[in-house]
This record gives structure tokens, C-alpha cells and sequence, in this order.
């Protein structure tokens, strides 16, 4: 202890990562955000989907399993608007919403993936993260909150965080939600106009905007390093918010049976 | 490969007599100073064979510091609520803040070394194990912890001795600050003993309860 205390800090370590996109292309800027679903579809879908997912959640194998989902994406880009579609179909006793934000000062004073594991489900529970581990290699990257050394390491023990969350069993999905920034500075300016909405847009949102392109690449490498066998990334187009609501529900569905398929 | 624990380390007397007031103060300023500077977590794993002295060690170190920033842990078998979630979940439940000492009986490591000693798991899985162990223990220093670990080792012949006392009741199991501690070690040196850490039994030594439940 006494070393410890007397000891200096020590320096930063630079970034191993590349700064701009190679070749100018990377997954992000590659998704096709004009992807659109029709209004009587999207109900007709919705139905079915939050039936389908009610059920695999009553199934007697759901309690040898559980899940994980990550719900990160640009500002406005309808994060709660899709959970929301997603615990409608669950049995409120059974999941939790957790909202991430700045860390209180207990969890300041923890190590980093300390204020997670807290909040991870137990067998047959649904945990839903509104923003995630994943601020660490986001915000805290662009904003310089946290040093190099800390957000380049981030990605490998986020790996084997989600891995030991898969191997106990439990199903970890991820979801990215994007649009164009076009698109965002419309529903920012819509937001500022509609009175209940204009609680939900800050200084902080409009500054974020400025860092666009590094949150891009922040972005892709996300999906380059942390997307695995075990914990894939899904990239999904949110333009069109039922679109995004749609295929949300669809991959927990699927992911969801193929673990109960293999139980 | 306990070679150097089975010598016979001894302290006497007069020695023990010397170093404990030191030792104590000394403690005192390092918690003292964790404390005021927020500085980092302190994490100490105890481990070791049965008889060895950690439960009375831990005991006699609470006493000399300040309990209040220190937490005792015994994480034995995991309970069935605990069961429901991943393994590590735990462990991670008990890790200190900054500026506070956590105490752990049974660890991340114990899972694995038993499961190797009972024959469940086979060396690549335990090859495996220990690779995650050092990612996780790689990943607590880089948050600023200072991980301490502990195996407390008695020789064969010692061990069964003491053992054998526990059970007919003999053996004092009560450590206070002022009785003469550590007993001095079995100089003969035992056979090669494989990993062991007996995890059926209620838990560690008799007498104070170690663990904070």
C-alpha cells in the first residue's frame, strides 16, 4: 500500500487505432438509411412480432436463458421509442429498463464495468440498457473524458464481458440505431418546437453534432472490435422509425429462439 | 513447488515483540492516507489450506486497522439466488471502492482450481480459466486496484496435525492482538501435496466468524 500511495502517475499511451475511415468506407456510412416500412405493414408486423416474443418469454426453456440488450445510436435516433415496442410485450416483472448516463459518484469511485455487472439480469429476466458500456469507446473517446489507455482497452474487456454473459447463458443483443444528420437536425428542430418534447434536447445534443464524422468512426470501430460470435453487433437503418422498431423486435425474436432451439 | 514455504520460517518472540507496534502504526498511516486521498481500491484474496491461519490473520489485521473501511468476505459455494447469474457477477458485487479495503475468502480463482483438483475440468479448460483470470486481474490494475494475494501454505505434516486438533477440539481457534502469533512451522518438509483448498466444510477457521454475512 505504502509504494502505491507514494507513487507518481503514469503517462498516457497513444491510440493503436486508425483516425478516418479507410478508403472512406466503413460499416456505418455504408447502411442504406432509405430503408421504409408502411404504416398498415408496420402495425400488422408489430402485432405479430410482440406475440411472438411474449410467448418465447413464457416458454418453460426461457428460465435456463435471459436477455441482454443494448440499445446505443445517434441522438433522437428513437432509442426509447423501440424499447418501448419491445417491454410492451413483456411481462413488466420480468425486465428492467436501465437508463445509462453520467456515472454517480459511487460508480465513479468503482472500476468501470462495476455499475454493469450490477445490473445484469438473473436467469429468466430481460435486462434493457438505454445507452451502455459501450460510452467508454463513444462519448468518452470523442469527448476525451476517458485517456487513451483506458478507452483502447476497453474493447477487449468488453469482449470477454459479453462473452462470460453468453457463456452463463444469457442471449446478448445489440442494437446501433442510425440516421443521417440530416435527418437528426429535423427531429432536434421538431423537437425544439413541440412542447413535451423539449425536455429531451440539451446544449450537449446540438455539441455532439459538431463531432459527427469522429463519432462515425468511433462507431465503426465499435462494430469492428466488439462484434462477436457470441455478442453481434446489429446495425440498424432508423431514418424510418417503424423500419427500425420492426427489425429490432425481429432479431431478439430470432436471436431469442435459436438459444431456446438449443437448450 | 511449495518448496519455499516448507522451511520452517519462524519469528520469535522477542522479534514479534519488536516489528508488531511498528507494523501497526504503519498500517494505520497507509489506511489513514487510502482513505483521505479517495486513492484506489485495495482487493486482498486469502487463500490457503485448512488450519493455516487465515481466518485468525484476517481477524488480527481488522483489529489492528480500522474496520470500518475494511470488508470481510467469504464467498463460499455459491447460493441458488447467486446461481442464477454468471459466476463472476459475485465477485464483482464485493469489489471495494476507491479509498476502501475489500477481504475475499474463495475467489475467482477457486472455481477452477477445484474443478481441476476434483477432476472436472481438464487442463485446457483450466489453461482457459486462468486466461480469463489474468485478463480480469489485468483489467482491475489498469482501473487503479491494488491486488493483493495470499496463500497461506502449511506442510503435510503440519497440516494433518493441525487437523486432527481442530477436530478433537484442542486447538485454540481464538487470535487476539496480545497472544504470541505465528505459531512456528514444521521443520520437516512433507511430500509434494497437490492444489487443495477443502471446500465442502462450513467454512474457515473456528472460533470469531471471519466472514462478514
Amino acid at each position: 500500500m505504502r509504494r502505491r500511495l507514494d507513487s507518481e502517475p503514469g503517462e498516457d499511451a497513444p491510440s493503436v487505432l486508425p483516425a478516418e475511415p479507410v478508403g472512406g468506407r466503413n460499416v456505418i456510412v455504408s447502411l442504406d438509411l432509405t430503408q421504409r416500412l408502411e404504416e398498415d405493414e408496420y402495425e400488422k408486423r408489430l402485432e405479430k412480432l410482440q406475440g411472438r416474443l411474449n410467448q418465447l418469454s413464457r416458454h418453460k426453456k426461457f428460465k435456463r436463458t435471459g436477455i441482454v440488450a443494448v440499445f446505443e445510436g445517434n441522438d433522437a435516433a428513437g432509442k426509447g421509442g423501440a424499447i418501448r415496442r419491445v417491454t410492451a410485450a413483456l411481462d413488466a416483472r420480468h425486465y428492467r429498463v436501465h437508463r445509462v448516463a453520467a456515472p454517480t459518484d459511487e460508480e465513479k469511485s468503482h472500476s468501470y464495468l462495476w455499475r454493469f455487472w450490477r445490473r445484469i439480469p438473473p436467469l429468466g429476466h430481460v435486462g434493457i440498457f438505454d445507452r451502455s458500456w459501450y460510452g467508454r469507446v463513444l462519448v468518452e473517446r470523442v469527448e476525451g473524458f476517458a485517456s487513451g489507455a483506458d478507452w483502447n482497452r476497453a474493447y477487449g474487456e468488453i469482449r470477454d464481458f459479453e462473452t462470460s454473459l453468453h457463456d452463463h447463458g444469457l442471449v446478448v443483443v445489440k442494437f446501433w440505431l442510425a440516421i443521417s444528420s440530416e435527418e437528426q437536425f429535423r427531429r432536434f428542430k421538431d423537437r425544439e418546437k413541440t412542447g413535451y418534447k423539449r425536455f429531451k434536447l440539451t446544449e450537449e445534443d446540438w455539441r455532439n453534432r459538431e463531432k459527427w464524422d469522429e463519432y462515425v468512426q468511433a462507431i465503426s470501430d465499435m462494430v469492428d472490435r466488439t462484434s462477436t460470435d457470441a455478442a453481434p453487433w446489429t446495425l440498424v437503418e432508423a431514418e424510418d422509425k417503424l423500419w427500425a422498431r420492426i427489425k429490432v423486435l425481429e432479431t431478439i425474436c430470432d436471436r431469442v429462439e435459436e438459444r431456446l432451439e438449443s437448450l | 513447488m511449495f518448496e519455499s514455504a516448507e522451511l520452517g520460517h519462524e519469528v520469535d518472540k522477542a522479534t514479534w515483540k519488536k516489528e508488531q507496534p511498528v507494523l501497526r502504526e504503519d498500517l494505520l498511516a497507509a489506511q489513514f492516507e487510502l482513505l483521505e486521498k479517495n486513492a484506489f481500491p485495495v482487493v486482498i484474496l486469502v487463500a490457503g489450506v485448512d488450519g493455516s491461519g487465515r481466518g485468525e490473520t484476517v481477524n488480527l489485521l481488522n483489529a489492528w486497522m480500522d474496520p470500518r473501511t475494511i470488508e470481510t468476505h467469504g464467498l463460499e459455494l455459491p447460493s441458488g439466488e447467486e446461481q442464477r447469474f454468471p459466476p463472476m457477477w459475485r465477485y464483482w458485487r464485493v469489489l471495494p471502492p476507491r479509498g476502501k479495503i475489500g477481504i475475499l475468502f474463495g475467489s475467482w480463482y477457486t472455481a477452477p482450481i477445484l474443478g481441476r483438483v476434483e477432476g472436472k475440468l481438464k487442463s485446457g479448460a483450466l489453461e482457459s480459466s486462468i486466461g480469463e483470470i489474468n485478463r480480469f486481474e489485468r483489467m482491475l490494475a489498469d482501473e487503479g486496484v491494488l491486488l493483493l494475494k495470499f496463500w497461506f501454505h502449511l506442510g503435510p505434516r503440519l497440516g494433518a496435525l493441525r487437523a486432527v486438533r481442530r477436530f478433537r477440539g484442542d486447538l485454540r481457534a481464538r487470535a487476539s492482538a496480545d497472544e504470541p502469533w505465528p505459531r512456528p512451522m514444521d521443520r520437516r518438509r512433507g511430500k509434494r501435496r497437490a492444489l487443495s483448498e477443502p471446500h465442502g466444510r462450513k467454512g474457515p477457521a473456528r472460533g470469531r466468524a471471519t466472514a462478514a454475512r
